[in-house]
């Protein structure tokens, strides 16, 4: 932003959670909040005359609903939405439907199991990270037209898949990320493990979701899960997750703990665990996101002996994360996201 | 049958007219349509369904600047007001017709209409379009319009 | 210093645009003259002669309401609404049909279409004003 403020624009048909909204906002320097807008309506007009770089949709309101409001936008004046949902399973679905329709990063509205304190410093990591994204217009598309993932990759044979593993770590555009590079890898493809910065709850529908599109299953990890061929656990919101090992077998551990790197769950945490667990077992991905975690991770899982993988500049939605594992020199390679599923494939196959 | 098509065809132009127009229509025998100057405007519409035909509007230049006028709110010697005229004598058509159809067959059925086509002719053509048998005559102040109903077999 | 948006300002700027469709240029022009004189907030109102040029419209410019006729040249009423149910995003604009239409046949068809109001013509300008009040409020 060259040292400009973000300019950002509250929509909430809440008053009080626009007036949380707009006074935690303004106590970051690098914020300013310059309009907040009760109904889409408004909020079109506000968009118009105040040209804001990022918004705050609450994806729940009456009369023309968040998610209608937000597929306008994205064709008409395409820019970055941070989406603000509340903690039911109905706003996880919601949520999902956002991202699909372009919205790149949602939290959770501020409630009674989530304290306004927490929320300030994710909603300003959140806006700082979607403030670099590069919003596309979405074309008008006939109904049902559904980006599907092509190109399935090659299955391995059962002897090179039982002992390994692949970690995962992503946060600002990985959602969309993931949903192009699992639903393309084989049913028996190795036990993965993903930290997708993403809140509490909305982790299980992001979980379903994959899990209807992909070969593989996909289910949001719960403490003690085994890590196995043809399963992908994603760590869920709010808690970390380890990789541990009891004899020849994989799981995961879910647990509270403090935020690491201003994360919960943190990859820097699961790639470590990973390093320490699986060695040279394991191939480690890390993909679009701002900030730096993982970077260290990645870097100590190459150095325990497994292959690593950065995303490439071009591919990222923020080249953030990639970019600094790349720097610590945690990256043997780096790959445009629609080669990372052979990649992976292939590192695991070679033993 | 064509007498009652003319009939229910006769109460709905002067109800569009009067509704959408403000005009009064008074029926008249076309020989005492009295004589018209400058020049007539026409418009036909064609309808095909439970049964088909076409309608044919005939005014005075005049008098079609007023439907235009009325319709759109403003004084009958606006500006541009003439350009206008072909387009209104259209849509009243259109309207006439869409509500002859579910006076004639009810709202069940369904027809399908032609766009409407307008065109120019000189003052004289009136003594011809009088002469249509079966054409059906109005004077609203000193204007003439004239409809004419052509039922197809 | 900042400006601060002071909270009875907050409800400025609701404004609905609004897609005017009739092949006729007199039956547009008194539907502008309708939503002008009634207390609808407007915001920009645009105009089409048939469904194709509706379309060209749709695709460039955010549009709350559609009020289309349906027996135009080119491209009907009926192919317009079907086409905008087929588009992703154009199907959730709302739509009011004004016409001369008169078969409940073809209504209900509209209205399992998801047309949200119909008005026929001969219509008068509080006819349409209620239409459309009725049809923005519930949106």
């Amino acid at each position: 932003m060259d040292g400009r403020r973000i300019r950002v624009l509250i929509v909430d048909d809440s008053a009080v959670v626009r007036q949380i909204l707009e006074r935690e906002l303004q106590k970051d320097p690098g914020i300013e909040v310059v309009g907040t807008a009760p109904d889409p309506y408004v909020a079109r007009d506000r968009i118009v005359h105040l040209k804001p770089d990022v918004l705050t949709l609450d994806i729940e309101m009456p009369r023309m609903d968040g998610l209608t409001f937000l597929r306008r936008l994205m064709h008409y004046f395409p820019l970055p939405v941070v989406i603000v949902s509340s903690l039911t399973a109905k706003g996880g679905a919601l949520a999902m439907e956002a991202l699909d329709a372009g919205a790149v990063e949602v939290m959770c509205k501020p409630g009674a199991s989530y304290s306004v304190g927490d929320m300030a410093i994710e909603i300003i990591e959140k806006i700082k990270a979607a403030a670099q994204v590069r919003v596309e217009k979405r074309e008008t598309g006939a109904v049902g037209d559904l980006q599907r993932a092509t190109g399935a990759v090659q299955r391995l044979s059962m002897t090179q898949t039982t002992n390994k593993v692949l970690a995962i770590g992503t946060s600002t555009g990985g959602t969309e990320a993931l949903r192009r590079i699992l639903p393309r890898l084989p049913g028996n493809a190795p036990g993965i493990v993903i930290v997708q910065h993403m809140p509490e709850h909305f982790t299980r529908s992001f979980a379903q979701h994959l899990n209807e599109m992909c070969a593989i299953d996909v289910k949001e990890a719960e403490d003690g899960d085994t890590v196995a061929p043809g399963k992908a656990l994603i760590a869920p919101g709010n808690f970390h997750m380890l990789l541990q090992r009891s004899g020849a077998m994989y799981y995961v551990q879910v647990k509270q703990g403090p935020l690491v790197n201003r994360h919960r769950p943190s990859v820097d945490v699961l790639f470590k665990s990973v390093a320490r667990y699986a060695g040279a077992n394991a191939v480690g991905v890390i993909m679009t996101g701002m900030g730096a975690d993982g970077a260290a991770g990645l870097r100590e899982m190459r150095d325990a002996g497994a292959h690593t993988i950065a995303q490439d500049e071009a591919s990222c939605v923020v080249f953030g994360m990639p970019k600094e594992a790349i720097a610590m020199g945690g990256a043997e390679y780096i790959e445009p996201l629609a080669r990372i599923p052979e990649k992976m494939i292939e590192l695991a196959g070679q033993g | 049958m064509e007498k009652e098509m003319r009939r229910i065809l006769d109460e709905t132009l002067c109800e569009v007219l009067e509704k959408q127009a403000f005009l009064f229509a008074e029926e008249t025998e076309p020989g005492d349509v009295p004589p018209q100057t400058g020049k007539m405007l026409s418009a036909r519409i064609t309808f095909a369904g439970t049964f088909s035909g076409t309608i044919s509007l005939y005014v005075t230049e005049t008098m079609c600047c007023e439907i235009a006028a009325n319709f759109l709110g403003v004084d009958a010697d606006a500006p541009g007001i003439a350009t206008k005229a072909p387009d209104a004598l259209k849509e009243i058509l259109n309207v006439i017709c869409g509500n002859f159809l579910t006076a004639a067959a009810g709202d069940g059925p369904v027809f399908d209409l032609t766009v409407p086509q307008a065109s120019e002719h000189a003052g004289a053509e009136w003594s011809r379009v009088l002469a249509i048998p079966g054409i059906m005559t109005y004077v609203v102040d000193e204007y003439a319009v004239a409809c004419h109903l052509e039922m197809q077999q | 210093m900042k400006p601060r948006l002071a909270a009875e300002k907050e409800w400025d700027g609701v404004a609905y645009n609004i897609l005017l469709v009739d092949d006729s240029e007199t039956v547009r022009a008194v539907l502008m003259k309708t939503l002008n004189l009634a207390q609808i907030p407007l915001g920009e109102v645009f105009m089409a002669g048939n469904g194709r040029e509706a379309l060209e419209i749709l695709k460039e410019n955010w549009v709350d309401l559609v009020v289309t006729d349906l027996n135009m040249p080119e491209m009907t009423g009926f192919e317009l609404i079907d086409a905008m149910k087929n588009d992703n995003l154009m199907k959730t604009i709302p739509v009011v049909v004004v016409t001369t239409e008169g078969s409940t046949t073809r209504i209900d068809d509209l209205k399992q279409k998801g047309v949200k109001g119909y008005v026929r013509k001969p219509f008068t300008p509080e006819q349409i004003r209620e239409m459309i009040s009725k049809v923005m409020e519930a949106t």
